[in-house]
């Protein structure tokens, strides 16, 4: 009862304050940014990499010309030229229905192991190994994908590539085989995959920085030290904060979400971890916020907090550049964790885990920061 | 209702005291004044006695409450009047307390009543952040009010408001008393306790020099004192003089003698002056503050 009284007079205080409105704009401007101005696809084409594991050098010949003649200008006539009739119109019109630019751009190099780890570094590569057998006398194909292409892209490979090999080279080519590096990776549009970083800059971390303001404005005032004399528990005072960014944090993030990818997120997966990160972040934020008595004087603290946890949205977009301190960072799990609820078939035990581990991190830091301001209250 | 023993607190946990060894006992219905000058200690041990402040040394009593295993139950019993006003300045004063009343297991006041105790019932729905510095402080005074408390704690309830107001809040102090509440009173205002309490403590340094009632004060330290107004060189001098002092006595008779007296009447020692006498202190006080 006094939780829920308290709960609803900081709703009223937080309405009559600016704090909250920060969080609500902020999601507006993402919401408006995110489905007018980032195209549904930032990707300007796939980069090949060919491996030629070809000794003959007669028929190497052959296939670098065709390589290096094949650049993007030159793939839709090619096409045209060496394709069935009938079967290129179905597949340009498949082609042409997807979002997918194709292949920009071909490079060759010098192993298949290059091949991997160039395509682990840039995700927006594609592989091709090539190879000829002597005995045989057979040219044989091979395309390394990454996982998340769609059906268009892979039909798209096929028609730039296999078939005008064939064509070239009737009679040689055996067949044509396809191996990806992640069987399960998927694709986002742009502005699906850039959600993550953004709802957890806004919907949990912001609200660190807005709880501590609350409570600075209640010690400014001096109504902590009123409400320390009345039956009222310190837990309840926190617990009641809390639940304005929680409540706050699922109506921006909801938003968010519901507007920008409808169709991608599943809600309920997300909202348990929307609680979780909130949770976590709002503790946090209690807890900075007990060493002050200003909010201008922990500006230094939060602000901190805000830019390291931050910095894990770089390895969330460049994956190559993972290197420990960024993955030990909590919020580096929360974007793939969010990530997740996004994809068609998300990794349930993952969300989970991590929603699981940061209630728990949450409770100990809110425990923490309920021993702090016990012993921090005075005349 | 109160009974500490040996209390100290240091704020920063090393010999330098806040308060040292103070004990005190107030009884049901009685009235205690905690008097003292600016920085002696009164905030400190009301704040102890109130759980804001955890027990250090010492140990206590509070309506009933070990102050060493204090329960939350103990806030529905007491009521605490701030001497900084701390009210929610973005609610306006009935939301102010509309939201306090509820924090509370037992009967409460209704809160326009209250507001039209301490004359804030016309301002009543303004926020409490647009008013004056003494209406603040009229709200808080309310709002420690409001829970009926058997044991109030008053600190400063007077200081920095006008004359009139002040006489306002010396008469509920004054009727709540007569309906049987405790009072531990703090302040510097040695008026306000000579008029409200049945006891009095002086507080210097952290240090409780002296518990008893202002009679017993008065018939022990004061003397009888005549104050004069006299024409010296054509202008008017005002002199006290103590008739328990030979030398004073003796330049009273002067005075006399010499004829240019305008008024002259016998008065007894004020709290202040005895305080004064037996603390060896002054009690600045300064309306304004
Ligand atoms: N929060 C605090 N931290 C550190 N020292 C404090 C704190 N509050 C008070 N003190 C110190 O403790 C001593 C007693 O202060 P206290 O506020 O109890 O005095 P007081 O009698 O209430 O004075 P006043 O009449 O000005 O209200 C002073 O020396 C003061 O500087
Ligand atoms: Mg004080």
């Amino acid at each position: 009862m006094k939780l829920i009284s308290t709960f609803l007079k900081d709703l009223k205080l937080s309405l009559r304050s600016y704090y909250i409105y920060i969080e609500i704009i902020m999601a507006l401007l993402i919401i408006a940014v995110l489905l007018f101005v980032v195209p549904d696809n930032m990707s300007s084409g796939y980069r090949l990499l060919v491996h030629l594991d070809i000794e003959n050098a007669e028929i190497s010949q052959v296939v670098e010309q065709f390589m290096s003649k094949n650049d993007s200008s030159m793939i839709d006539e090619q096409i045209f030229a060496d394709l069935d009739i009938s079967k290129l119109a179905e597949e340009e019109l498949e082609a042409s229905e997807s979002e997918e630019p194709g292949v920009q751009t071909i490079e060759l190099v010098d192993s298949v192991e290059l091949l991997r780890t160039g395509m682990e570094e840039d995700r927006n590569t594609v592989g091709m190994v090539v190879s000829f057998n002597e005995e045989t006398a057979k040219l044989a194909m091979e395309f390394v994908l990454q996982g998340y292409e769609s059906e268009q892209m892979r039909n798209l490979l096929q028609a730039q590539f296999a078939a005008p090999m064939t064509a070239l080279l009737p009679g040689y080519v055996d067949q044509t085989e396809l191996t990806v590096l992640d069987e399960a990776a998927e694709k986002l549009p742009a502005k699906v995959n850039l959600l993550p970083v953004l709802l957890l800059l806004n919907s949990s971390f912001v609200g660190l920085f807005i709880i501590a303001a609350y409570i600075f404005m209640d010690k400014e005032e001096g109504t902590i030290r009123a409400l320390t004399v009345t039956p009222l528990r310190i837990r309840e005072y926190l617990l009641s904060k809390v639940g304005i960014m929680l409540l706050t944090g699922i109506v921006t993030g909801s938003m968010t979400v519901l507007a920008v990818a409808p169709r991608h997120v599943h809600y309920g997966h997300f909202l348990v971890l929307m609680i979780s990160f909130n949770l976590f972040g709002s503790a946090l934020g209690l807890l900075i916020g007990s060493f002050y008595d200003t909010l201008t004087k922990s500006m230094g603290s939060l602000y901190l907090v805000i830019i390291v946890l931050a910095l894990a949205s770089v390895s969330y977009f460049m994956p190559a550049f993972s290197p420990l301190v960024i993955r030990l960072l909590p919020s580096y799990p929360m974007l793939f964790a969010i990530r997740e609820t996004l994809l068609k078939s998300p990794d349930i035990g993952y969300i989970y885990t991590w929603a699981g581990v940061f209630i728990a991190i949450g409770l100990v830091l809110f425990a923490l920061a309920e021993w702090r301001y016990r012993k921090t209250i005075t005349v | 209702m109160i009974d500490v023993r040996n209390l100290s607190y240091s704020y920063s946990h090393n010999k330098s005291y806040a308060i040292r060894d103070i004990s005190f006992e107030v009884g049901e219905g009685e009235v205690f004044a905690l008097l003292g000058p600016s920085g002696a200690g009164k905030s400190t041990t009301q704040g102890i006695l109130t759980g804001l402040l955890p027990i250090q040394t010492g140990e206590g009593e509070v309506a009933g409450f070990d102050l060493r295993h204090m329960s939350r139950d103990l806030f529905n019993s007491i009521g605490v009047s701030f001497e900084q006003s701390n009210v929610y300045g973005k609610l306006t004063a009935l939301e102010n307390l509309a939201f306090y009343r509820k924090l509370f297991d037992v009967e409460t006041e209704d809160p326009m009543e209250l507001l039209k105790m301490v004359g804030l019932d016309h301002v009543a729905n303004k926020r409490a952040g647009d008013y004056s510095k003494g209406m603040k402080h009229r709200l808080t005074f309310a709002r420690s009010m409001i829970n009926k408390p058997k044991l109030w704690f008053l600190d400063e309830p007077t200081t920095g408001l006008d004359p009139t107001i002040a006489g306002q809040i010396k008469d509920i102090v004054l009727k709540r008393k007569q309906e049987g509440t405790t009072i531990l009173l703090t302040t510097h205002n040695m008026f306000l306790a000579d008029q409200l309490s049945d006891k009095v403590g002086f507080i210097v340094d952290g240090e409780l020099k002296l518990i008893d009632t202002p009679r017993n004060l008065k018939l022990k330290y004061g003397q009888r004192l005549v104050q004069v107004d006299y024409y010296q060189d054509g202008e008017l001098v005002s002199e006290t003089l103590s008739l328990a002092e030979a030398g004073e006595k003796h330049r009273l008779s002067e005075i006399v003698a010499a004829g240019n007296i305008e008024t002259m009447h016998s008065r007894e020692a004020t709290l202040e002056e005895i305080f004064i006498k037996v603390t060896g202190r002054e009690l600045v006080y300064n309306e304004a503050d």
